[in-house]
């Protein structure tokens, strides 16, 4: 990523390559399989990170993970009708983080760590709802019905997944 | 100093774009203030990357959609839209930004009289898709009487405060009610009136909201 907000297009075309094919997946399935619009945001998502690469910090994610979030905020806005309103660090009513220790934004990594290691230590049957009801953005009784459990059971595992994320945050 | 946080199930259906009309201003609003939820939500953003980067690839013809890219590499870029004309007056900071993308400046308001002699309302959205959304303003020291909900009410104080069985209201809390919590509302008594945002759904609401609007209560 270094390379890229170098301004070195051979190390982006292998980034490219390296991405597609896994954007592709992810863009088919929220897009029920519309291959002309899945194109068009692969491309719209990896010249994002061309132009943005130099705000990249690799303490805070793996640049997969970085890119994935680029594809899918992309994606919502693309099929919301009204585009999701976001705070402005520039409004006079923004409220700043406090600033504290100038280790800060490390701080903020090591706990965004440890709550990706908790994610990997949800049971599988977590995560399968997780994803699927949030990340992919189907409906709860749609992800029962594939599942084959009943949607009470979606709704606790969903749950299950929130509190132990959540209280992971607030123990670190 | 904000108590009252946005749930974590609505931090994810704002994350996963899945949020019913109306309720992206009042979370944008509540985030624009709230520092911890700001990184909350990338934290969640960040965990939907990483969930997202585990799905088996699939092939397509990238060499051709490469080499389209690499000619726009270098168009330059779009210039910001600017969305929000410049704000001289100073009381217009109680509103953040999201939300006077909805209301237009203060002064412009259709301000209505509520309930007699407590305060006034401005309806900001109809009912889109079962929600509608309201700024009302309360006088200071006033008393809401004990009501119920239609349906879910989230209540995002802008400016003064108030207490009810909960606890006490501040500037950035938010409050989120279902049709079983019958609460009154004590406005603090400091000279400043109460301005709420406050998102309602109708007492019926479109099936597949019912379980997002269930997940928010903690009522699943």
């Amino acid at each position: 990523m270094i390379l890229i907000a170098d301004g070195d297009r051979v190390a982006f075309a292998a980034l490219y390559r390296n991405l597609a094919p896994r954007l592709r997946a992810f863009l088919l399935l929220r897009s029920r399989g519309n291959a002309t619009q899945t194109d068009e945001l692969i491309q719209e998502t990896l010249l994002v990170v061309w132009k943005r690469a130099s705000t990249y910090d690799p303490a805070k994610a793996a640049a997969t993970t970085w890119v994935f979030t680029i594809a899918r905020n992309r994606f919502i806005d693309r099929v919301r009708k009204e585009s999701r309103p976001a705070p402005d660090e520039t409004d006079p009513a923004f409220v700043p983080a406090a600033e504290t220790a100038p280790d800060d934004s490390l701080e903020l990594a090591r706990r965004a760590r440890k709550l990706h290691a908790a994610l990997e230590t949800l049971p599988q049957e977590q995560r399968d709802v997780l994803r699927e009801s949030y990340f992919e953005g189907k409906a709860q009784s749609a992800v029962a019905t594939e599942l084959g459990v009943p949607l009470g059971t979606v709704k606790s595992r969903a749950r299950l997944a929130m509190h132990r994320l959540r209280a992971e945050l607030e123990e670190s | 100093m904000i108590r009252h946080h946005l749930p974590d199930t609505m931090l994810l259906d704002h994350a996963a774009g899945t949020l019913p009309p109306a309720v992206p201003t009042l979370v944008a609003t509540h985030l624009t203030l709230c520092p911890t939820c700001r990184g909350m939500l990338a934290v969640l953003e960040g965990l939907a990357g990483q969930m997202l980067a585990g799905l088996p690839p699939v092939d397509g013809d990238d060499e051709a959609g490469l080499a389209a890219l690499l000619e726009r590499l270098d168009e330059p870029e779009p210039e910001p839209t600017v969305l929000l004309p410049a704000w001289n007056d100073g009381g217009e900071f109680l509103l953040p930004a999201p939300l006077r993308r909805l209301t237009g400046p203060s002064a412009n308001l259709q301000w209505r009289p509520s309930a007699p002699g407590i305060g006034r309302r401005v309806a900001l959205t109809e009912e889109l898709g079962g929600i509608a959304s309201t700024l009302e303003e309360v006088w200071a020291g006033k008393e809401v009487p004990n009501h119920g909900h239609r349906g879910i009410e989230i209540t995002l104080v802008l400016a003064g405060g108030y207490t009810d069985e909960q606890g006490h209201y501040g500037r950035g809390d938010v409050q989120v009610v279902g049709p079983e919590t019958v609460h009154g509302l004590q406005i603090d008594d400091d000279g400043e009136p109460c301005l709420l945002l406050s998102v309602r759904s109708a007492a019926r609401v479109p099936h597949g909201l019912k379980a997002r609007i269930a997940s928010w209560i903690g009522a699943i």
